[in-house]
C-alpha cells in the first residue's frame, strides 16, 4: 500500500495523474496512517532544504542546483480542483522543489560515485621512522608533521569492497561504547550498500 | 530592554562556572542514558561522504532490555534489528541474513569514563542556544575537541528527555563531515513490538551467525597497542569471521567514549587488494599496514593522523 500511495504522489507531482486518480489519492490520503506518510515525505523535504548550507560546501551542489533549475516548478493546473488539506501541501511552493533537490542529490551522488577517486598515501619511510621512534620514546606523534608527509595513491575498487565490509564490522563493534546511543548502527546500515557481496 | 540587560549581567556574575559546566554535563548525561531507554519511533535523514540516507527508528525498552529497529528508505533494502544484544541485518536485496551475538548489551565499556568530567580533559562542552528539531525543542551542546586528535561534534537534545534529534560531526576546520537528524519523531506508550515481530526468513536466505562471546575467548591478547593516543582505551578484542575471508580477523576496537577507531589484523595475506596508506570517506578515515606477514587496518570515525598513530602502534607479542 505504501508502494502504491509512493508512485500515486509521484505521479501526482509530474501531473500524471487523471481527474478521477486524483480525486482517488485525496480520498486515500485523508486516512491517519496516510497523512502521518506524506508529513513524514514532507518533513524530509523540508530537512533536506534547511540543510543547504551544508550541502553547498560538497562537489554536488552545483549538479543540484542545475537539476532543479531544470525541473518545472508550476504545479499542474489539475492541483487546482477541490483536495483535502493534506493534498493542498503540494500546492505550495516548496515541496516540488525539495523533491526535486532529492531527486538531483541522488543522480548527482551517482555521477560523483563513478568519477570519484579514493586517494591514499603511501607507506613514507619518513614517517614511519617517525612513528616509531616516538613510540619507542613515548613521547607524542607529531601531528604537523605526520599530516605534511601524506603521500596520496589511487585505491582500487577490491580494496574499496574490503574497507566497506571492514567499516561496517566497525560500526557494529562501536555501538553500545560510546555516548551516541544507536549512531554506529546508523552508520552500519548507511555503509552497507557500498559493501559487496561474494 | 536595559533592566532586562542588567538583570542577564548580573546572573551571569552570581552563577559560578562549575554550575554552568554541571549543567553541560548533565545534559550530557541525560543524552547517554536516554540513548538506550524509552519507546519511541521516527525518521531522520544522515548525510555523509557526500551520500543522504533517509531511515525510519524503532526503539523500546522495558525491563533493562532494549530492542531498536532500523531501516532504510532508500536505495538498497535494508533492515537492522537489535534485540537483547543480538545485531539481526536484513538484506532482501541480497537475499541475506547476518546475525550478531554481542558481547555487552551494556552502554559502556568499564573503562571508558563513565564520569563525563573524564570526558571534558579531552573535550569542551558548551551549551549554546535552542532550537527546534522535528518540531520538538532542543537544547543544544558544542562537545569541541582540546586537540587535533578527535573531531567535534554539536548535538540538538530533546528538552524534555535529552535524546539526541540532531547531530553533526566536523572535524577541526569545522566543516560538518557527518550529519543525522530527526524529521519526524513520536514518543510512545509502550515498546513498539510489532516493528520487532520475527518473521520466517526464506529458504533462499543465506544466513551468516557469529557469537561473539565465543570469538571472545578465541582472541587472545597477543596483539596491542605499544601508545594509544590519549584517552583512547581498548574496549574489544575479538576474532571475526568474515564475508570473504578463509580465516577470522582479530578486531581491537578502541574509544575515548565518543570517537572509536577498530583495528583489524588479517593473517597471511597474498591478495594485492590491500590498502596500504590511508583513504578517506566522509568522516571515517582508514590507514593500512604490513606488519610481519599481517596486514594490520585501521578505521573509525576520527581525523587521519589519530587512526594512522593507531595503526602504527600495533605490535605484536612475541
Amino acid at each position: 500500500m505504501k508502494e502504491e500511495s509512493g508512485v500515486r504522489i509521484s505521479e501526482f507531482l509530474d501531473g500524471e495523474l487523471s481527474d478521477k486518480e486524483l480525486d482517488h489519492l485525496s480520498r486515500h490520503i485523508q486516512q491517519a496512517e496516510n497523512k502521518k506518510q506524506l508529513q513524514r515525505f514532507a518533513r524530509i523535504g523540508h530537512a533536506l532544504r534547511a540543510e543547504s548550507d551544508i550541502y553547498s560546501s560538497i562537489d554536488v551542489s552545483q549538479a543540484v542546483a542545475n537539476a532543479i533549475a531544470k525541473l518545472p516548478h508550476e504545479i499542474p493546473e489539475r492541483s487546482a480542483q477541490p483536495q483535502s488539506a493534506v493534498l493542498a501541501m503540494f500546492s505550495s511552493n516548496w515541496f516540488k522543489p525539495a523533491i526535486g533537490a532529492t531527486f538531483a542529490a541522488v543522480v548527482a551522488v551517482f555521477t560523483v560515485m563513478l568519477n570519484q577517486t579514493v586517494t591514499g598515501v603511501a607507506d613514507n619511510p619518513a614517517i614511519e621512522t617517525l612513528a616509531q621512534q616516538q613510540i619507542n620514546n613515548h613521547k607524542t606523534i607529531n601531528i604537523t608533521q605526520l599530516a605534511e608527509n601524506a603521500e596520496e595513491i589511487d585505491v582500487d575498487l577490491a580494496v574499496r569492497e574490503e574497507l566497506n565490509n571492514y567499516l561496517v564490522n566497525h560500526a557494529r563493534s562501536a555501538s553500545g561504547g560510546n555516548y551516541q546511543g544507536m549512531v554506529p548502527y546508523v552508520r552500519a546500515v548507511a555503509y552497507e550498500p557500498d559493501r559487496k557481496q561474494k | 530592554m536595559i533592566k532586562r540587560l542588567l538583570m542577564i549581567a548580573l546572573l551571569g556574575s552570581v552563577i559560578p562556572g562549575s554550575v554552568l559546566a554541571e549543567s553541560v554535563q548533565s545534559w550530557i548525561n541525560k543524552m547517554s542514558s536516554s540513548s538506550h531507554q524509552g519507546n519511541y519511533q521516527g525518521t531522520f535523514v544522515f548525510w555523509r561522504d557526500q551520500k543522504l540516507e533517509a531511515m525510519h527508528i524503532s526503539h523500546g525498552s522495558k525491563d533493562g532490555r532494549i530492542w531498536v529497529g532500523l531501516e532504510s528508505l532508500n536505495g538498497e533494502s535494508r533492515q537492522l534489528i537489535h534485540q537483547n544484544g543480538e545485531v539481526t541485518s536484513i538484506f532482501p536485496d541480497k537475499h541475506l541474513v547476518s546475525i550478531n551475538e554481542m558481547t555487552s548489551n551494556l552502554p559502556f565499556h568499564p573503562d571508558l569514563p563513565k564520569d563525563i568530567k573524564q570526558l571534558s580533559k579531552h573535550y569542551e562542552l558548551t551549551m549554546l542556544g535552542q532550537d527546534r528539531v522535528a518540531s520538538r525543542e532542543t537544547q543544544v551542546i558544542l562537545v569541541n575537541p582540546k586537540d587535533a586528535l578527535r573531531y567535534g561534534f554539536k548535538y540538538w537534545l530533546d528538552k524534555d528527555t535529552g535524546l539526541m534529534l540532531r547531530c553533526d560531526v566536523f572535524n577541526e576546520k569545522k566543516k560538518v563531515l557527518e550529519h543525522m537528524m530527526f524529521t519526524d519523531f513520536e514518543y510512545l506508550q509502550a515498546p513498539p513490538h510489532e516493528a520487532f515481530k520475527q518473521t520466517a526468513i526464506p529458504r533462499n536466505y543465506k544466513i551468516l551467525k557469529q557469537d561473539e562471546t565465543q570469538s571472545l575467548r578465541k582472541a587472545g591478547d597477543n596483539w596491542f597497542a605499544a601508545q594509544l593516543p590519549e584517552g583512547f582505551v581498548l574496549t574489544k578484542n575479538i576474532l571475526k569471521p568474515m564475508r570473504k575471508k578463509q580465516d577470522s580477523v582479530q578486531q581491537l576496537v578502541f574509544s575515548d567514549g565518543l570517537a572509536s577507531v577498530s583495528v583489524f589484523i588479517d593473517r597471511n595475506v597474498v591478495t594485492p587488494h590491500r590498502l596500504d596508506g590511508h583513504t578517506s570517506m566522509g568522516s571515517v578515515n582508514a590507514f593500512g599496514l604490513m606488519l610481519g606477514d599481517h596486514q594490520v587496518t585501521a578505521i573509525g570515525e576520527a581525523p587521519l593522523d589519530t587512526v594512522k598513530w593507531i595503526a602504527k602502534s600495533i605490535r605484536h607479542r612475541q
